[in-house]
């Protein structure tokens, strides 16, 4: 076993080269322009939906102007949205971020820093599950609401099959797609850390 | 600042390179896991206190970036472990050279913290040494060890 080792070394040592200040500037730069797209990714996404939201009530707004109900519902509407903007220029960042903690915890012995991973994460998707479910859900139903009291007369109340047919479907399609997202960002990541406290407490 | 941690690492680096090694076969995987341990390594490097050897403050920080990076290809790894697997239960050899081959390809199939146990270990760490990097206790270790020995070892009992 120990000449093996000593193989294993020696075997080693043959492919090991240096690192220089421009290598390394080149990484930093590199590493640094992929975490803020990363973080960006999730940040850009939920802004243009909240813009999308906006332009569409204001829009409404001074389209109907005359239309007294369907000008506050819609001014009501951007004043519920209003919290979401909020929590996303205030919270929603952290989320992507995730992977550039403070300093000091990457080099925390494994075990304290995998629980503190998944601590994290899992803090991060519960928060970002509720957050996108009620954002989903709200600006759903303010395009249905919307939609229906434009272009149907009596509004929601005259036409709740077609007020469902527009709701129902549009809803389980957007929370289809941010499913598909958290698999990729939040549960397959999860899982691996969840695997490896397994290992640690066997 | 900048120099100085340069020559922390290139007298460390070969740290890094066999974290990579043991945890990733994937060349790819290999390229961008090492440039995520320098970029790691650069960031928290003002953490480090000197109160530990760098070694073994680098070790943590590479094992640590090297066992939650994220595979993109998880499927495709677990198909080249399966395939290394046929490879290695196929392989007979007395040489050296060969044998080598066939314990780093035992170690492939370890799981990650027991890779970096292993790793810790033939690299002559002793047990609180290697207990403060992972955080397990040293009877956990000590453990592990005969485990993962035994684990290496039941696969060709010449190995070990």
């Amino acid at each position: 076993m120990e000449k093996l080792n000593q193989l294993s070394a020696e075997e080693r040592s043959t492919q090991m080269n240096s690192l220089d200040k421009n290598h390394l500037h080149e990484i930093v730069k590199r590493r640094s322009k992929k975490q803020k797209g990363i973080s960006m990714q999730y940040f850009w996404a939920a802004l243009v939906l909240q813009i999308i939201v906006y332009a569409l009530l204001s829009n409404v707004i001074i389209k109907y102007w005359n239309d007294s109900t369907l000008r506050m519902v819609s001014l009501f509407c951007i004043l519920i949205y209003v919290p979401f903007t909020l929590v996303l220029l205030r919270d929603f960042k952290k989320i992507a971020v995730l992977r550039t903690q403070t300093y000091e915890d990457i080099a925390a012995p494994l075990s304290n820093y995998i629980h503190e991973q998944h601590r994290l994460l899992l803090k991060h998707y519960q928060f970002k599950k509720r957050y996108e479910f009620l954002l989903t859900t709200c600006s759903v139903a303010i395009m249905t609401w919307v939609i229906l009291r434009i272009y149907f007369p009596g509004g929601i109340m005259a036409h709740p099959i077609i007020a469902a047919s527009i709701f129902i479907p549009s809803l389980v399609a957007c929370l289809i797609v941010s499913r598909k997202d958290d698999k990729k960002h939040f549960q397959a990541p999860l899982k691996q850390l969840e695997d490896i406290i397994a290992d640690l407490d066997s | 600042m900048e120099n100085k941690f340069l020559e922390h690492i290139n007298d460390n680096i070969g740290i890094a390179h066999k974290v990579c090694n043991i945890h990733f076969q994937d060349p790819e995987e290999r390229a961008d896991v090492l440039q995520e341990m320098f970029y790691q390594l650069w960031k928290s490097y003002p953490s480090f206190r000197e109160q530990s050897k760098f070694s073994t403050w680098m070790y943590t920080v590479c094992l640590n970036t090297a066992i939650t990076y994220f595979k993109k290809n998880q499927k495709i790894s677990h198909v080249k472990a399966s395939q290394s697997s046929y490879d290695f239960d196929d392989d007979h050899s007395d040489n050296y050279e060969e044998q080598l081959n066939l314990l780093h390809k035992r170690i492939e199939h370890l799981s990650p913290v027991n890779k970096s146990i292993i790793l810790l270990y033939m690299e002559g760490f002793k047990y609180d040494e290697i207990s403060a990097i992972t955080g397990l206790t040293k009877n956990n270790i000590s453990v592990r060890l005969v485990r993962i020995k035994y684990e290496l070892k039941n696969c060709k009992p010449k190995i070990v």
